[in-house]
């Protein structure tokens, strides 16, 4: 009787270190996946409603700094669920408008952001090709 | 007495003896600046080390030197190929390499384990054997298996075919995660500050673990295997718990020195790991049955510094780089074959000297 309630919580602590370990394996999935994210800078229909290039915009993400004429795409690696840029639309090479942008990934490999669409506050800013 | 010690000494350590002289005579002849030279050392004492200190375990439990830690190269390279496939980067792809590593690295050295406690006396060359024929089935896995039974999306691992992984593959997300994640500068050579502390914490992990009632077994089992069976030690699991160590440690090992290398060359990766490691601790002034921390250290910056320096005084010396890489080959090697020689030797004299103590005792 005594074995066998060792042997139970022999079991119970190594059924436990095994899941805390597959967790850990998940969250680790999670926070280390590398997300590939292309924004384009394309002329768009949503919901029957035309949203055309902007004239001139740029995007910056930490140390990184892009500007992308109409038409242009361009595509930034980032690591993480949750990541923030700061999209700036230019007048002039004067700074218009700025916005803050944070973007949800979950497993994805890779998205296709629409600036119009994140510029006109639009909620779905992606597109699917 | 003085003499005697020092002679002692001199033959105790003749082959890091040997290896110096050949060093300190190679290194001028070389021209290689001495910031080059530390910085090489520095970088492959940082790689290598820790799959060099894998190999402490079995030596211990009186194994003798595990050619069969190739399997678990074998586990970290799978947990690496998945990684790459998941695009996880940076630590948390080492993490998770390390994590899927794991179970297949305590199945495989299970097995070797099992393996070896039906060949006792002959585990050196039963473990080199099961890398031979665990290399066969791992090229069956990740040649066949992979994209067609083991879920791999990626292209940039798969064949064109749809299944099989590539020769080589990038590990740019993962390459210098553990090297750069804490790393200094000094007087221009650049230090990875975190491979050390890993390498130094996994040290004190070895020196503590000699002190727990599993080391204190693993002592016992490899000084007298019968001895320690009659003092209730059970002997065989006791070394199947040393080689499945052994093979986690060496599974991490992998890991950490392709995160330094940068690539994977899928099917040959693994299969210099056992030899390069195990030349380096003998080349330390181990042996088959002693060995400590020290001699991995030595064995390490010895065995790499030849590496680095043999090319080059090679080619000043007698004008062809190559000839310089053979003679490094047949020295670093050659030292292999004699301790194992040596072993061999040492442990057929004990067994004549307990079979003439049996004899006498029975007459």
């Amino acid at each position: 009787m005594i074995c066998l309630s060792v042997f139970k919580r022999r079991m119970y602590i190594r059924t436990v270190l095994v899941i805390v370990l597959i967790l850990f394996g998940v969250f680790l999935v999670f926070i280390g996946k590398q997300h590939v994210v292309v924004f384009a800078n394309e002329e768009i229909c949503q919901d029957g409603k035309i949203f055309p290039a902007l004239t001139k915009v740029r995007i910056k993400i930490g140390e990184e700094r892009f500007e992308l004429e109409p038409g242009d795409r361009v595509s930034v690696e980032v690591v993480g669920l949750k990541n923030t840029f700061l999209i700036e639309t230019l007048a002039d090479g004067v700074v218009d408008k700025s916005i803050t942008f944070p973007l949800s990934l979950k497993l994805e490999r890779m998205v296709i952001i629409s600036l119009p669409l994140v510029v006109a506050g639009s909620s779905n800013v992606t597109i699917t090709e | 007495m003085k003499g005697r010690s020092l002679k002692g000494f001199i033959l105790s350590n003749i082959v890091p003896i040997i290896f110096l002289v050949f060093a300190a005579l190679a290194i001028p002849i070389s021209g290689l600046s001495y910031r080059f030279l530390f910085q090489e050392i520095i970088t492959r004492l940082s790689r290598d080390t820790f799959l060099v200190l894998a190999l402490l375990v079995p030596v211990l439990a009186g194994m003798g030197l595990n050619f069969g830690m190739v399997l678990g190269a074998m586990a970290g390279q799978i947990g690496l190929m998945l990684a790459v496939d998941w695009g996880v980067v940076g630590i948390p792809g080492l993490l998770v390499a390390a994590l899927i590593g794991t179970p297949i690295s305590v199945l495989l050295g299970f097995l070797c384990g099992y393996i070896m406690n039906k060949a006792k006396g002959r585990e050196m060359v039963t473990s080199y054997i099961l890398g031979f024929f665990m290399n066969g089935v791992y090229q069956f896995v990740v040649l066949y298996c992979m994209g067609a039974v083991f879920p791999i999306k990626s292209p940039e691992l798969l064949l064109s075919r749809g299944y099989g992984v590539r020769n080589a593959l990038s590990l740019a997300g993962i390459r210098g995660a553990l090297d750069s994640l804490v790393s200094m500068e000094i007087h221009g050579l650049s230090i990875p500050v975190a491979t050390f502390i890993v390498i130094l914490a996994f040290c004190l992990f070895l020196i503590l673990f000699e002190k727990t009632k599993l080391g204190q077994d693993m002592r016992a089992v490899g000084q007298d295997m019968v001895v320690a069976d009659g003092a209730g030690i059970p002997v065989e699991r006791t070394r199947i718990v040393a080689i499945i160590i052994s093979t986690i440690l060496a599974c991490y090992g992998q890991i950490i020195f392709l995160q330094n290398i940068g690539t994977i060359n899928t099917y040959n990766s693994h299969e210099q790991t056992g030899i390069f490691a195990i030349a380096a601790l003998l080349v330390g002034g181990a042996t088959a049955s002693k060995a400590n921390i020290a001699n991995v250290f030595v064995g390490v910056l010895l065995f790499h510094l030849m590496f680095v320096i043999s090319p080059t005084a090679g080619k000043n010396l007698i004008g062809d780089a190559q000839l310089g890489e053979y003679f490094r080959v047949f020295v670093s090697y050659g030292i292999i074959a004699i301790a194992l020689l040596l072993h061999a030797l040492e442990r057929r004299r004990v067994r004549i000297a307990r079979m003439k103590m049996e004899n006498e005792s029975v007459v």
